[in-house]
């Protein structure tokens, strides 16, 4: 629908799966996020690298635009057993920020554009983020936004998709 | 962007429910935080529920039945008609999922709040941390002035349940003390819970139907700090991208500013990096008034934004803002004036509602007074 888009140009595109969600991830001693926001990391970096997109020289003006109905729930559900027994890892509680789907590419790649998880179904959020994308790129100051969709499937195969768009180079 | 009228507006807070109800007891000075037991040890046992709803209750219910009182109210309270069918924008932090293993999906209390609503089309449902509520608003506006819907009912729902406690306890954002933005002494944050709606409709919508007008949300801007998980990058750079992104969308200037209500935490971190931020924004010495109202209704996280849009559109109305609770002696970087001890009159221009959430999640938007639009 990207492409049928007036005036929106999709410029790269990105992948990543995983059906280990506990083997997912970067480890640090001091900084723990969710395994699926590392999934949409991993297909952000596919896409900058498939095409060659500038958005490193712009990174002030790139935003950050997600759909997922599941999110961290991985971590969400490690949080909850822990805080019944009246213990929560501070790493993990900031973990399980849904918005760090958005949020998390942001830190690594250091995008300052607006940042926004929507709770939905891909299928269902697609036209928000069309209107949110095209909101962005004319009142928000952005040259690229980056749309990601999550999918988690019943056998616990997650897998991201992630485009890059800009305003259409006339 | 094109302005958005705000035909209606309702929330629900530890001071209570009811638009002036609530904004009386503010400018009084007064406090909804007070001790709420817990079954673990925390830093501190002082949060501030709602005064609507029973703590007993299973927290899925309590979010569900949170949103659905305060969409009422305030679809009331903008005369909606029956057959208007707004569209809903619902936004929250952790709502009740942090506290559920068995959460399967983040929309699912939203689709339920529509639905007991009587609202058919799909909801929107987002999340970005203590923005959600401010985001919901925004991405409303997106969508009337887009022209996908002419009426959006937007709002921020969070409830206080023991994981989020603990969290913040764990993290050490939680005061040991009283939650006392900007001031010396500030020393954390404290939890609290609520709920803030506002119905958006377009100009030519809200004229047609001679809706009640309370305000017009003239644009808004958001931007990430990039920086960490939890801590805010401390040059305010994100801050006041989102900021003059949120003015150059209401077509407005630094100076135009009459009235901002602070994100406001309480904890020195963010304290310190709003405090420069605003120092930044307001560098060529206009001086608007700075309020907060965490102090009163506590950190409401996913709601706040909502709530404290409210309380702007409240201050542009009556052209004062309450005092900021707790607050005695200003910490040194905030150059500008709050309001302590009692309200605080303001002068004439549009008011600011900042809110900052974990993972960058910075957005800001902008309201004016009806008659600035509205004969």
């Amino acid at each position: 629908m990207w492409a049928e888009l007036t005036g929106v140009d999709v410029v790269a595109t990105g992948r990543a799966s995983s059906t280990d969600l506990a083997g997912t991830g970067r480890r640090a001693v001091s900084f723990y996020a969710d395994p699926v926001a590392w999934l949409v990391v991993e297909a952000v970096q596919a896409a900058l690298a498939s095409a060659g997109v500038p958005v490193t020289d712009a990174v002030a003006e790139t935003g950050m635009l997600c759909a997922s109905t599941t999110a961290t729930r991985h971590t969400m559900r490690t949080v909850a057993a822990g805080a019944a027994r009246g213990r929560v890892s501070p790493l993990r509680f900031a973990g399980a920020n849904p918005g760090s789907l958005a949020g998390l590419p942001c830190i690594v790649f250091g995008l300052r554009g607006p940042s926004l998880l929507l709770t939905m179904p891909p299928e269902t959020a697609r036209p928000v983020m069309a209107t949110v994308a095209d909101a962005w790129l004319r009142h928000a100051g952005c040259r690229y936004v980056i749309v990601s969709e999550h999918q988690a499937r019943a056998d616990e195969t997650h897998s991201v998709t992630c485009l890059v768009v800009r305003r259409h180079r006339s | 962007m094109t302005p958005v009228m705000v035909t209606g507006a309702a929330w629900a807070t530890a001071l209570g429910t009811g638009l002036d109800e609530v904004w009386g007891h503010l400018l009084a000075g007064r406090t909804g935080i007070r001790p709420v037991p817990a079954t673990h040890g925390l830093r501190n046992l002082l949060a501030a529920p709602v005064t609507c709803l029973d703590l007993a209750e299973e927290h899925a219910q309590r979010q569900v039945a949170l949103a659905g009182t305060v969409l009422r109210d305030a679809l009331a309270h903008a005369k909606t008609p029956a057959d208007a069918d707004p569209l809903l924008v619902l936004g929250t932090s952790y709502g009740a999922h942090l506290d559920d293993g068995n959460t399967v999906d983040l929309q699912a209390w939203a689709v339920e709040v529509a639905a007991r609503a009587g609202i058919r089309r799909p909801p929107v449902s987002l999340s970005t941390a203590c923005s959600s509520g401010s985001d919901a608003v925004l991405v409303g506006a997106q969508l009337i002035e887009a022209g996908v819907t002419d009426v959006c009912v937007c709002g921020g729902v969070d409830i206080l349940t023991p994981a989020k406690r603990l969290g913040h306890s764990a993290l050490g954002t939680m005061s040991p003390t009283l939650l006392r933005a900007f001031d010396e002494r500030a020393d954390g944050t404290l939890l609290g819970e609520g709920a803030g709606f506002l119905v958006l409709e377009s100009g030519a919508r809200a004229r047609q139907r001679g809706a009640p007008v309370l305000a017009v949300f003239s644009g808004g801007g958001s931007s990430n700090d990039a920086a960490g998980m939890t801590a805010p990058d401390p040059t305010g750079d994100g801050v006041v991208l989102a900021a003059e992104r949120a003015l150059a969308a209401a077509g407005r200037k630094p100076d135009d500013v009459a009235v901002v209500n602070a994100h406001g935490s309480g904890t020195p971190t963010n304290d310190a990096v709003e405090a420069l931020s605003l120092a930044r924004l307001f560098s060529t010495g206009h001086r608007p008034v700075v309020f907060a109202t965490k102090g009163a209704f506590g950190h409401s996280l996913g709601a706040t934004g909502a709530v404290e849009a409210i309380a702007v559109i409240l201050a542009l109305r009556d052209r004062r803002v309450p005092p900021v609770h707790g607050l005695a002696q200003v910490a040194g970087a905030l150059p500008l004036p709050l309001p302590a001890g009692g309200p605080r009159p303001i002068g004439t221009g549009v008011g600011l509602s900042l809110t900052l959430g974990f993972g960058g999640f910075n957005t800001c938007l902008v309201f004016e007074e009806a008659a600035a639009d509205v004969g």
